[in-house]
């Protein structure tokens, strides 16, 4: 089993994508779904992060198969609306995430943060196990919010 | 008309739109958290040629990444294309990677333009 931390502070830049590859290996989709949901990932901490210095984005790998986890924290408030979404999303197959994911593209526009609301159903498509969150209340205002993801070959 | 030549960077892809030569193509990356600010040229540039089109266009996208913050974008991109007469879109993935087909797939269920899918 091994491990993989991703550096948050550096951006999306060329060693980004080539400490990936060596990571994920030489399955092309597997190694492109991990990509392209620690992508997701990553620029879902740096747009909604509460507070950075909870924020961690590690991978682990066993085998042919990679787990993806995703602190960042977010408002109290914020908490019931995702565990909300997320069972929502839990409960979809994937033929109905993927019309979801449709949906929202065709009528999308922006949220204030920049967001349109299609990265949790990407990833929830892309996942083998569907999406696991785990909330642990910082203080009155803050909590971590821990995205748990599986990947394996083809889902 | 002026083409529009950007060079890809690891976030951003590289577009060619060159109506003289006939070439169209966005490809590589595009994965930037505004992706916006990429592509309101590309949509400028081609509100301006679809006034006076070539006969055809095939307007490839050979996309390795996007992220969801581009999928709207490419979307518009691809409905502005359906304002371009006889216009054709090559949707390159690589033979393995059957999420950028569904990818295109999804795409081609929203507008109203022809899909050709090709492998790379």
């Amino acid at each position: 089993m091994t491990y993989y931390s991703v550096d948050l502070s550096e951006g999306i830049t060329e060693s980004f994508f080539k400490e990936l590859e060596n990571f994920a290996g030489s399955a092309l989709q597997p190694r492109k779904r991990l990509i392209g949901i620690t992508i997701e990932l990553y620029q879902n901490i740096r747009r909604h992060a509460s507070n950075s210095e909870h924020s961690k984005l590690f991978i682990q790998r066993n085998g042919s198969a990679f787990s993806v986890v995703a602190v960042n924290s977010v408002s109290a408030g914020d908490v019931s609306y995702l565990r909300k979404k997320i069972k929502y999303m839990n409960r979809l197959d994937r033929v109905e995430l993927k019309r979801e994911h449709t949906k929202i593209l065709s009528s999308a526009t922006r949220s204030k943060k920049s967001g349109i609301g299609l990265g949790l159903y990407r990833i929830a498509i892309q996942s083998a196990s569907g999406l696991l969150p785990v909330f642990r209340q910082i203080n009155k205002n803050l909590f971590t919010f821990s995205l748990h993801i599986t990947l394996t070959g083809r889902s | 008309m002026n083409a529009l030549l950007l060079k890809g960077t690891s976030t951003t892809p590289s577009i060619t739109l060159d109506a003289d030569k006939g070439i169209f193509e966005i490809s590589g990356r595009s994965v930037a958290d505004s992706p916006s600010e990429v592509y309101l040229p590309v949509m400028q540039w081609l509100n301006a040629y679809a006034r006076e089109p070539r006969s055809t266009t095939l307007f490839v996208f050979k996309l390795e990444y996007f992220n969801t913050a581009s999928s709207k974008v490419l979307l518009d991109t691809i409905s502005a294309l359906s304002f371009i007469r006889n216009t054709k879109v090559l949707w390159y993935h690589q033979e393995d990677d059957e999420d950028m087909k569904e990818a295109g797939e999804e795409f081609f269920e929203l507008v109203n333009i022809p899909f050709e899918f090709k492998t790379y």
